[in-house]
């Protein structure tokens, strides 16, 4: 096999990229459709895009999504591969709820959510700063470790769910009163000011050029003046941020309460999915979070015939995975030849 | 004290890490990382829970976990040796798809039978070879030329390419054996550990705790076996550091125990006398 | 009548860039010759022997092996054909034993062999040839010297009819290129035929049966060994009415030596793996002094350069820049006093690959000089800031939004040199800065720096070129094993140099 790189256009690859996706997605919902009955599963995936209801409700799904990813497209532009955003999110959305519902401590109206978004946003990045220490004093990996931090996360509130927080027979917490629930247009508002924030970072500022400059080329950073250690602390501390205010809005704005987790919730995962299929570009992350978290939707209907949840994040997946194989294919040549050990 | 029991438990926990890091120890020594071997132990041991229950013979059903993890690492081989597309993305991305597969796979299985009654497998021949598997890769790598080019593409590919070594060829060998083994390691989860039932999230991340255990035993065979027994150990105590009321401290111990593997890992690796394979 | 072995006929090879290599070359090689390739830098050379060792696809050709047409996948094919190719800078695998990476190359070549009898055979052509080498030893923690004596080694034991050896005597001391002609007389003598590859008319003319010169690709003269004629030659490689004459260096009035810009006193810095890479250098520059560090690689000069810069920090000793004790700055502040970095990688080390020009000119003078000093970046300044900038050195690119990988790297030294002396700096560190370069486009860097020499700017220059050393140093120093063991005036021996370089 031999592969040889050659020139793709821009819009080779855009088109190639969306190629890639729709191929995926398209896919993905076949491998639905054999195993249930696939003119249900057209149905739900028709009612999902001709419907305000569930787009609205995407909307929704999409600011824990998006939050993840804006920040990750910053770090991963470093070359700093974290992949801590679902942990950071879990937290973000208990600590939320533990300061709403649990914490006893009552402010008025937008202050206290004010204060419960701050502090989720501080925790997150707090845990995503774990993850930069130990790989810049400690020299551990930050993909490996960000991920033990995950599963770390996710058990840790699980067992709250099922200690402290627990209410009646059922493992299940209190709820979000009525009154600090966040509305869709706050976050449409949140989801453009954060893509517009991170855009800014990357083009304007001389942080922006530094990430730039330190993920590419990390020994050149280093020679002609710049911190790699600030890089690192610094897109961890933002990545997190997002993170776990992506957390607190998704507690705020549709989770409400917390239920025990088997498999991690994936809307951190996600992120980082999405900051992959839009090549670490702000605009395109935040429009893509909103085509996933329209997929989260579908999964919900879906499950009610049967598909399980967790084929939400498959189907995702599948669509990178396609996504960046379309893309390699602008551009590499691949040729084969016969086999001969 | 001894409790024979105690010790029969940690060795069957310790079985499926150890399946699933052997083949990630392979994997790895080739310059590759498979993040993907949580979900093809997910999808093994889905599999091998319906094959099981159709077939009524958990041997066929183990063997079907096997070529399921063999086909399930060819979505990991495209994109990664033929595509050239991020080794990290490909791993996690084939998690995710293989969770969700497992648990669509898992459906149908609820539709053929609602419940699957199978007697549970018995680990002795799996505990056997557990204990071979080390001494063969050892002999693989440090006395085969086969396991000199093995370790060679690992420690530097764009040398190994331009010497003519057979970089793509031997990597994609090492992740469908990985596969396999996690395939393998799946069912033996499903069919062995929970008594031929597949529920979602399975693994309990053990995926991950076998990549852990590779870093932990250095990518040396033998080293691998010590990790994967200790974190077996780890696990099989789990209850009893919970009921000594440590809380979430307890379950996230395996977890802790990898990152600090890792710390140790990039602490050994200064020295040239132990080079680690560059995998990432 | 000898036989022709080896023909490769009509090579072409357009690289990606679409950069012509090799443009539609023919070369044959007869059996039991020394066939000498001349030509300089960028003239296409290693391309060709990579194609012939199959490390490389023409676009068009064909080789030809005893008048039999093949086709090579890969260097393992080229291997198993009978041909060796010894790159010029050989590397072994690193984490593997000496041993191990003999035996695997004799085992991509189709003949294994038990270690025992790996060693025997090492053994016997050691002694026969004085290439000894530690076969139980690391690969990492060789020297180039060693590399490549096991590189020599392997074709011997491979019995390989046609070897290929790319600039061969690039790290090699005098005695060692002598001992080295006397090899491949002795292989010649014994029918295998050799490629050798050189940019140096007296090393080409010494050893080869016959030479081919190459020029920007494609073939400008082939002269058998009575016809050597440096005049001839010297035109082959640059044109028949060439510029090279015209083109010398042209320095200035005599300089002064004021004051020191630069002093390192007792140094002592440790190494990647925790030995010694440093072993208390001193030195120092003056304000208009070129000072050269030569040394065979693998010395202590990466090391040198990088406590220098900042990236490394010393054991003990101290560094003293323009009166200021700078051995604990960081590299920005070390920057900020007058600072000019030049490092040996073009591309990864002094430029970021994948960002346009004007990104790649102002990443290296936002967080240093004051005008960009703000958190928010101004582009529409940058771009003003890099067009000056590139008034210091011209380069040749369509656009100052043009990736800076496809520049060439005569254009990209240029630009970091533009870069760096935007910055109106004391001292410049250079580290090999016209290594791959061609002959024009390195004169014109030798003299940008005898420009700023004669500006008052002091200049540390680390070369593994000793001619290029000699050229332009007002004094050269010699390191060895980390520690200066020489220090040398005009007008220089280089015989004695060369000595002390490997002693």
């Amino acid at each position: 096999m031999e592969v040889l790189e050659k020139r793709a256009t821009r819009g080779e690859i855009i088109l190639k990229a969306l190629i890639g996706a729709l191929t995926g997605y398209i896919i993905a919902i076949i491998l639905a459709s054999i195993i249930l009955n696939p003119s249900d599963v057209l149905r739900s995936v028709l009612w999902v895009y001709t419907n305000t209801t569930p787009i609205t409700t995407a909307i929704l799904f999409s600011i824990p999504i998006a939050a993840s990813a804006l920040g990750l497209t910053l770090a991963y532009r470093a070359k700093f591969i974290t992949i801590g955003a679902e942990g950071q999110v879990i937290l973000g959305s208990a600590v939320t709820l533990w300061f709403i519902a649990y914490s006893g401590i009552n402010l008025q109206l937008p202050f206290s959510i004010l204060l419960a978004i701050i502090l989720a946003s501080i925790l997150g990045a707090l845990y995503s700063l774990i993850v930069a220490l130990l790989r810049i004093y400690a020299g551990a990996n930050e993909i490996l470790s960000s991920l033990m931090l995950n599963f770390i996360a996710m058990y840790t509130v699980n067992y709250l769910i099922a200690t402290s927080w627990r209410i009646g027979p059922f493992t299940i917490t209190k709820s979000i009163p009525e009154e600090y629930r966040l509305s869709v247009s706050f976050i449409i508002a949140t989801l453009i000011v954060l893509t517009l924030l991170t855009w800014f970072i990357l083009a304007r500022t001389r942080f922006g050029l530094s990430i730039e400059v330190y993920g590419r080329a990390p020994r050149a950073a280093e020679t002609y003046g710049y911190s790699p250690k600030t890089i690192i602390i610094g897109v961890s501390i933002i990545s997190g941020l997002m993170a776990g205010l992506g957390g607190a809005l998704a507690m705020l704005s549709f989770q409400h309460h917390l239920t025990p987790m088997s498999s991690p919730p994936g809307y951190g995962y996600m992120g980082v999915l999405v900051a992959w299929l839009s090549a670490n570009n702000p605009i395109i992350a935040m429009v893509a979070s909103i085509f996933f978290s329209t997929i989260v939707v579908l999964g919900r209907t879906l499950q009610a015939i049967g598909v399980p949840l967790s084929y939400v994040l498959a189907i995702q997946s599948m669509i990178v995975l396609s996504t960046l194989v379309a893309v390699a294919t602008a551009k590499y040549t691949i040729r084969f030849r016969w086999f001969k050990w | 004290m001894v409790d024979l029991s105690l010790l029969l438990r940690v060795l069957s926990n310790a079985i499926p890490i150890m399946l699933s890091a052997y083949g990630e120890l392979l994997v790895e020594r080739s310059g590759r990382v498979n993040l993907g071997v949580d979900g093809i132990m997910a999808l093994g041991a889905s599999m091998s829970v319906l094959v099981s229950a159709i077939t009524g013979n958990t041997m066929l059903g183990l063997i079907s976990g096997l070529a399921t993890g063999l086909a399930a690492s060819i979505l990991y081989i495209i994109p990664v040796i033929v595509f050239r597309v991020d080794q990290v993305a490909t791993g996690l991305l084939l998690v995710f798809l293989a969770w969700g597969l497992a648990d669509l796979i898992a459906s149908i299985g609820y539709r053929v039978s609602p419940s699957i009654p199978i007697g549970s497998l018995q680990y002795n021949i799996l505990a056997l070879i557990t204990v071979i598997i080390p001494l063969i890769l050892w002999l693989l790598m440090y006395k085969t030329w086969i396991g000199v080019e093995i370790r060679a593409i690992g420690y530097n590919e764009i040398l190994a390419r331009e010497r003519g070594l057979r970089v793509d060829t031997i990597r994609a060998i090492m992740l469908l054996i990985g596969g396999a083994l996690a395939g393998l390691s799946g069912s033996y989860m499903a069919l062995t550990l929970y008594n031929g039932k597949y529920f979602t999230g399975i693994t309990g991340g053990w995926g991950w705790l076998a990549i852990g255990s590779v870093i932990l035993g250095y990518w040396h065979p033998v080293g691998v076996a010590v990790a994967a027994y200790s974190i077996g150990l780890i696990l099989t105590l789990r209850p009893y550091l919970e009921a000594m009321g440590l809380g979430p401290l307890s379950i996230s111990t395996p977890y802790i125990m990898v990152i600090l593997s890792l710390i140790i890992a990039a602490y050994i690796s200064r020295s040239p006398r132990f080079k680690p394979p560059r995998i990432l | 009548m000898r036989t022709k072995i080896l023909e490769a006929v009509n090579i072409t090879v357009i690289y990606p860039n679409n950069v012509r290599a090799n443009d539609n070359i023919s070369i044959s090689v007869n059996e039991g010759e020394i066939l000498g390739l001349l030509g300089e830098n960028g003239a296409g050379k290693t391309t060709l022997v990579k194609v012939i060792s199959g490390i490389i696809k023409p676009t068009k050709g064909e080789i030809l092996l005893y008048g039999k047409k093949v086709e090579f996948n890969s260097y393992r094919d080229a291997l198993r054909s009978g041909i060796y190719y010894l790159s010029q800078n050989p590397q072994l695998i690193e984490g593997l034993t000496v041993l191990e990476d003999i035996g695997l190359t004799l085992t991509l070549a189709g003949k294994s062999m038990s270690r025992g009898s790996i060693e025997q055979y090492v053994a016997s052509i050691a002694s026969k040839y004085n290439l000894k080498v530690d076969l139980k030893a690391l690969s990492d923690n060789l020297s180039v010297g060693e590399r490549q004596r096991i590189e020599l080694i392997k074709p011997i034991l491979l019995d390989s009819k046609i070897i290929i050896l790319d600039e061969p005597t690039t790290h090699m001391s005098p005695l060692e290129i002598e001992s080295l002609y006397s090899m491949l007389r002795d292989l010649a003598g014994k029918g295998k035929s050799i490629i050798f590859i050189t940019h140096k008319i007296r090393e080409a003319t010494s050893v080869s049966d016959r030479i081919i010169v190459m020029r920007k690709g494609k073939i400008s003269g082939i002269i058998e060994r009575d016809k050597f004629d440096r005049e001839v030659l010297l035109n082959l490689m640059f044109g028949s009415n060439n510029t090279i004459n015209k083109l010398g260096l042209r320095y200035a009035k005599p300089r002064e030596y004021k004051s020191n810009i630069l002093e390192v006193r007792e140094l002592w810095v440790k190494g990647d793996y925790g030995d010694l890479a440093l072993r208390g250098i001193n030195l120092s520059v003056g304000t208009s002094e070129i000072v050269g560090v030569a040394g065979i690689a693998g010395n202590g000069q990466r090391e040198l350069f990088e406590t220098l810069v900042g990236l490394r920090k010393p054991i003990r000793g101290s560094i003293i820049f323009n009166n200021v004790d700078v051995t604990s700055y960081s590299p920005r502040d070390r920057i900020k006093l007058g600072l000019a970095i030049v490092p040996e990688d073009r591309l990864g080390w002094a430029l970021v690959p994948g960002l346009n020009i004007v990104s790649n000119i102002i990443f290296a003078l936002t967080n240093v000089d004051s005008t960009l000093k703000s958190y928010i970046i101004d582009w529409g300044m940058a771009w003003r800031i890099a067009k000056e900038a590139l008034e210091i050195v011209p380069i040749q690119a369509d656009s100052l939004n043009t990736s800076v990988e496809s520049l060439s790297g005569g254009n990209m030294q240029r630009l970091i040199l533009a870069r760096e002396l935007s910055r109106k700096p004391r001292l410049i560190i250079a580290m090999n800065p016209t290594s791959g370069l061609d002959y024009v486009t390195s004169i014109n860097v030798k003299q940008v720096l005898i420009d700023y020499a004669s500006r008052g700017v002091g200049i540390l220059l680390i070369s593994e070129d000793l001619d290029e050393l000699i050229e332009v140093s007002d004094r050269v120093l010699v390191m060895n094993r980390g520690a200066i063991v020489g220090e040398f005036m005009r007008p220089y021996s280089l015989e004695n140099i060369a000595k002390l370089m490997i002693s």
